[in-house]
């Protein structure tokens, strides 16, 4: 075995170790999908930094700094305030009453099982497709370290994955999620020195990526309105992503939260600040590839010694990973609890509810392999569907979320326009509308003025609706731990 | 020009300011 099959299987072995504790822990059905709703802040921000922290960041962001420039990291401002708006505006008043899933807060709120099922179909929908672009940034890894095929890989990341994330819940999730971000930390930590010293230092490093690339410190790589519009997709996704949402009601209080994201802003600004100079370092050592997307994997295999190579693809498998797992706790709580139990069976003793939950993970992980087996969705570029994943999330639960506590008059049929307008607006954008606006401001501002507008025309919500969330006491009661 | 000038110290400038910002708000919402 090469010295990187060896980090792997040490990698892999850890990660197994934590499902099984977690197996051990997990008692109730708060236990599964929110890890009892007990998190201390640094559980809770690691979790937060390594589901926000995708192979989006490791390869994706690369990629399009290579080929595009600097002007592409400017967007990164917008994913901290997007966290900050969250914690400041958003969580007093959302986790007042906590829930098991977001859309259970969406029927709570908005009293009815209809806008809860819509809610649980645009995640599982948008989730499956997003997962897909993860599992393939998997299976190239995968290819590269074992020199296995790109589909054995997938299948066996996915198989990985879900024997975990099925046995060890939300509990499983937080804990390995918390090992991931150490191991990205890591990589990005130990490869920028080596790439730095490749390229004689920071600063020769600055005048050669220019004298490669002259436009790269420039605002001219990209139009103004898509940096913009890329912008307010981080923003609004990090504000009201399910992923993001539900580690609200993992984490034990607000001084809980609002250290625990201080805790995760700092690790994502870190990591990415980071991977920004690998990106600049790979214009300069790798002039001429064919796509951005294989900057990353370059750095790896090429610059790096072999077992910090290694790592650093162990990093982008842990920011994959790591992903992945808290998108099928969204995803499977998503099918079972708010559709299976919800619409179809309601009587269940806690441990089939458990059982349920399990199947429902495992049902979820593997449709995007399979339609990936099949043919369907392959495309390589990650960040791209990163971006329309994000722009979905926006248009479908910035509304009718952050509407909900805020603004007393908001109704059901006002969030039900809101999430399937705004859905249906970002496609239609995405498919007709020019490549140098992000679909999210139409689905964004599609989703506004229905929310709006049809709350206004309808009844207004009945008093049980308004009472979690507009009460003066505070408190974190109703807790379900 | 001082090197690349703002367009790339910028970013890592305006990220500290804002985790800085960000302290201090919570400083502040911790002691009411």
């Amino acid at each position: 075995m090469t010295a990187q099959m060896w980090v792997f299987v040490a990698y892999f072995i850890v990660v197994f170790g934590i499902g099984w504790y977690s197996l051990r822990a997990t008692r109730t059905e708060a236990d599964y999908w929110i890890a009892g709703g007990g998190l201390g802040w640094f559980t809770g921000g690691a979790t937060m930094a390594a589901t926000h922290t995708s192979a989006g960041t490791f390869v994706g962001t690369i990629g399009v700094m290579y080929t595009a420039g600097w002007s592409f990291a400017w967007v990164l401002l917008s994913v901290p305030l997007g966290y900050w708006f969250m914690v400041a505006v958003l969580a007093p008043r959302f986790t007042r009453q906590r829930e098991l899933t977001i859309p259970a807060f969406i029927e709570t709120r908005y009293y009815g099982k209809g806008v809860r099922a819509l809610a649980a179909g645009i995640i599982l929908v948008a989730t499956v497709v997003y997962i897909q672009a993860q599992i393939v940034a998997g299976g190239l890894i995968a290819n590269t370290v074992f020199g296995i095929p790109t589909t054995w890989g997938m299948i066996g990341f996915t198989t990985i994955l879900l024997v975990y994330t099925v046995v060890g819940g939300m509990m499983a999730v937080v804990y390995t999620d918390a090992f991931q971000l150490v191991v990205m930390g890591l990589g990005a930590l130990f490869a920028v020195p080596l790439a730095l010293r490749q390229v004689d230092g920071l600063g020769s490093l600055l005048s050669l990526v220019e004298s490669a690339h002259p436009l790269v410190f420039t605002w001219e790589t990209m139009p103004a309105t898509l940096l913009f519009t890329m912008g307010l997709s981080f923003f609004l996704g990090g504000i009201a992503g399910p992923e993001k949402l539900i580690r609200l009601y993992a984490m034990r209080d607000m001084t809980t939260i609002r250290r625990g994201v201080l805790f995760a802003i700092v690790m994502i600004l870190g990591i990415n600040l980071l991977v920004f100079l690998l990106a600049l370092s790979s214009i300069v050592l790798f002039p001429v590839l064919p796509t951005g997307d294989l900057a990353m994997p370059m750095v790896a295999t090429a610059v790096l010694p072999a077992t910090l190579g290694a790592l650093m693809l162990a990093a982008i498998t842990a920011a994959m990973m790591s992903t992945v797992d808290s998108l099928l706790i969204v995803a499977g709580s998503a099918l079972s609890v708010d559709i299976y139990q919800n619409l179809v069976d309601r009587e269940v003793s806690p441990a089939t509810k458990l059982w349920i939950g399990r199947i429902g993970i495992l049902v979820v992980g593997s449709v995007p392999v399979l339609l990936l087996l099949s043919g369907v969705g392959e495309g390589e570029l990650v960040q791209f569907i990163v971006l329309l994943f994000t722009a979905l999330m926006a248009a479908a639960f910035v509304m009718p979320v952050v509407g909900g506590v805020l603004w007393k008059r908001a109704t059901r049929e006002g969030a039900m326009a809101a999430m399937s307008g705004g859905v249906i607006a970002t496609f239609l954008w995405e498919i007709f509308g020019p490549a140098s606006v992000e679909p999210v401001l139409s689905g964004f501002l599609v989703s506004a003025v229905l929310f709006v507008g049809v709350s206004l025309v309808t009844a207004p919500p009945p008093a049980h609706a308004l009472e979690p969330y507009f009460e003066s006491t505070s408190s974190s009661s109703g807790a379900p731990s | 020009m001082i090197g690349p000038g703002f367009t790339f110290w910028g970013v890592y400038l305006a990220c500290a300011l804002i985790v800085v910002g960000y302290v201090v708000w919570m400083i502040r919402e911790e002691r009411r």
